[in-house]
């Protein structure tokens, strides 16, 4: 007697979703390795270039990202049960969350631009302000798509129909996410 | 009631989760303090970073759950990226 369960086995989200989360951690993935490849071979220029930036800056914006993403995942949880007001608000605390980490990095973009540091500073400026400003730009996105889906989650008929959305945009935000997750040791901590 | 007591389960594991990515975090920043042999503090820190993204992946965009496939494809990237951060930061 076959005794085995099977688990059932499902994307959370859009498929075509997936396809492009996996095409941004690829095009993320060559930025990490063209960045270690410079480090190892301007090791000296890179660790000076590492000393002017703000680690206390990378260590709340990674805070704030994790507990926006946490947020994020606690809306999918009430989406699923079909609860709007819990999803809506678990969404909007993301966004708040996400709005530190958008004010703590324009801060620091400031600090090192009145400090005379721009992208044709060196290799290291253009590749910090190449691959976070990169990374900035997926924030203020993935915040739209929030703000998209706090929207529509007013409406009561929304969720029924549309879990999938809500998955969709909870696992673009988790991506962003953790493509920082990677990024903070490899400019703040290391 | 038992979707009631899912929701609940679900959202301290969620916690729980939370709660281990931050405090992880706040490790990697403060062994970046102290005055630890560099290469000792590379190992860790990637080690930390791996096991975050596996948290992330995992559960937050529920990999646990999806195709073998994705989960695999996935868990290759966070795993290769570290690996080849830390022998480039520790050859350096």
């Amino acid at each position: 007697m076959n005794t085995r369960i099977t688990e059932s086995t499902r994307l959370s989200g859009d498929i075509a979703v997936w396809f492009f989360i996996l095409a941004e951690v690829t095009v993320f993935a060559i930025f990490f390795f063209s960045y270690c490849s410079m480090y190892y071979l301007k090791t000296d220029l890179f660790v000076a270039g590492q000393q002017a930036l703000h680690p206390i800056a990378g260590l709340i914006n990674t805070i704030a990202l994790i507990s926006s993403s946490y947020a994020v995942a606690i809306a999918v949880v009430f989406a699923k049960q079909q609860r709007n007001s819990g999803a809506r608000l678990a969404i909007l605390v993301a966004v708040l969350l996400s709005m530190i980490y958008v004010t703590t990095k324009l801060w620091e973009y400031n600090i090192l631009i009145s400090d005379g540091y721009r992208l044709s500073t060196n290799t290291f400026f253009m590749f910090y302000f190449f691959i976070t400003g990169f990374h900035f730009m997926h924030v203020l996105l993935g915040m739209f798509i929030l703000v998209l889906v706090y929207r529509n989650l007013a409406s009561p008929e929304f969720l029924p129909n549309n879990l999938n959305t809500v998955e969709s945009a909870a696992s673009y935000w988790h991506m962003v996410d953790l493509v920082w997750v990677i990024l903070f040791p490899l400019l703040y901590v290391i | 009631m038992q979707d009631d007591i899912n929701v609940k389960k679900q959202l301290i594991t969620m916690t729980y989760i939370w709660m281990a990515l931050i405090v992880m975090s706040i490790l990697a920043f403060g062994l970046s303090l102290l005055n630890i042999d560099k290469s000792y503090l590379i190992v860790a820190v990637m080690l930390l970073t791996i096991m975050k993204a596996k948290l992330i992946i995992g559960v937050f965009m529920e990999l646990n759950i999806a195709p073998k496939l994705w989960r695999r494809g996935f868990n290759s990237y966070i795993i290769v990226i570290p690996v080849v951060t830390a022998l480039a930061y520790g050859f350096a």
